[in-house]
């Protein structure tokens, strides 16, 4: 199934892209940000990443359908 | 009530008539007296809030100054809250100023938030927003959570039992976070976030809550996202049973 997937703030740097298509199995929003961290090891560099399912967060556990769009933000501690 | 001085917030149809009054009668507990902290405090305290505490340990560095509101070079080496406490002071004669030199954890966080009316975010690392997230929630106070760095940053409203926590969507809980000078941060986005997040704090003084979604905010692009942020029934702070 094809997900699209938007990088926000530094990611688009991490990756060289504001958005892609992936073609991937099913799998759940999580084991799709495990194989992210695995294809751009920069993004790595946070333990933590924020990512939301068709614009809604905390659904990790959920399992993607073909044409969901998943967008990955960095945590942001500063102030 | 010093109409003169409010006359144009006043105007604004989304405050007028009782938000004015509403905001002079209100409390509220701003911790981080760095870059968002004290440009919140300073639009608060414009605005005629009633009362603010502003809560800090640290001093005051020459590299704050390119986006800390309050300083100046000559308060280098201070207590930033002893400066922010005069200058806020100055700024508004009307608002009572509470300055606490104290860094927040868990052994002070339950007096020292159960002072006002809404918590706002000013702090710099996942520890001491993990402090907010988890007492706020225990006193059931509304908090403002806000976060900068490079160009952009983040801003949402929390209110407990009704919107999600920090804890609902994987906001990490633990970690000191990085220095300024090291991650980077723009004083433009420190002021944009800024503006945001005294903004949701305004509207819950008012009563005017917000939804709790989380907004991304990026003033190089510019770009504006709010993404919406379910509560999280599993929640380790606000979850099933919590309440």
């Amino acid at each position: 199934m094809k997900i699209l997937i938007k990088y926000y703030a530094k990611y688009r740097d991490s990756t060289g892209r504001k958005e892609e298509f992936i073609d991937v199995p099913e799998m759940t929003v999580k084991d799709l940000l495990s194989l992210l961290r695995g294809k751009y090891p920069k993004l790595n560099e946070d333990k933590t990443s924020l990512i939301a399912l068709n614009n809604r967060f905390g659904k990790e556990e959920a399992i993607l359908s073909d044409g969901d769009i998943i967008s990955v933000f960095p945590p942001v501690s500063g102030g | 009530m010093k109409m003169d001085k409010y006359l144009s917030q006043m105007a604004v149809k989304e405050i007028f008539p009782d938000g004015q009054r509403r905001i002079e009668s209100a409390r509220a507990v701003v911790v981080g007296m760095g870059g968002t902290g004290s440009s919140i405090a300073e639009i608060l305290v414009r605005m005629g809030l009633g009362n603010i505490v502003i809560v800090d340990d640290d001093l005051i560095e020459t590299s704050n100054l390119n986006r800390q509101a309050l300083y100046r070079d000559s308060d280098v080496g201070l207590k930033k809250v002893d400066v922010a406490k005069v200058v806020l002071s100055q700024i508004n004669e009307e608002v009572k100023v509470n300055a606490i030199d104290e860094k927040l954890s868990f052994s002070n966080a339950q007096e020292i938030l159960s002072l006002g009316d809404v918590i706002i975010d000013g702090t710099d690392n996942y520890d001491a927003r993990n402090v907010i997230n988890t007492v706020s929630f225990k006193l059931r106070k509304p908090w403002v959570f806000s976060a900068v760095e490079g160009t952009y940053g983040y801003v949402k409203t929390i209110i407990p039992g009704v919107t999600s926590c920090l804890s609902c969507f994987g906001y990490p809980e633990r970690g000191g976070g990085v220095a300024c000078t090291i991650q980077g941060v723009i004083p433009t986005a420190v002021r944009a976030i800024s503006s945001i997040a005294a903004t949701l704090a305004i509207k819950l003084l008012i009563g005017n809550n917000s939804d709790g979604d989380l907004i991304f905010l990026d003033v190089w692009k510019p770009s504006l996202e709010i993404l919406p942020i379910p509560r999280n029934e599993n929640c380790a702070v606000c979850g099933e049973g919590k309440l």
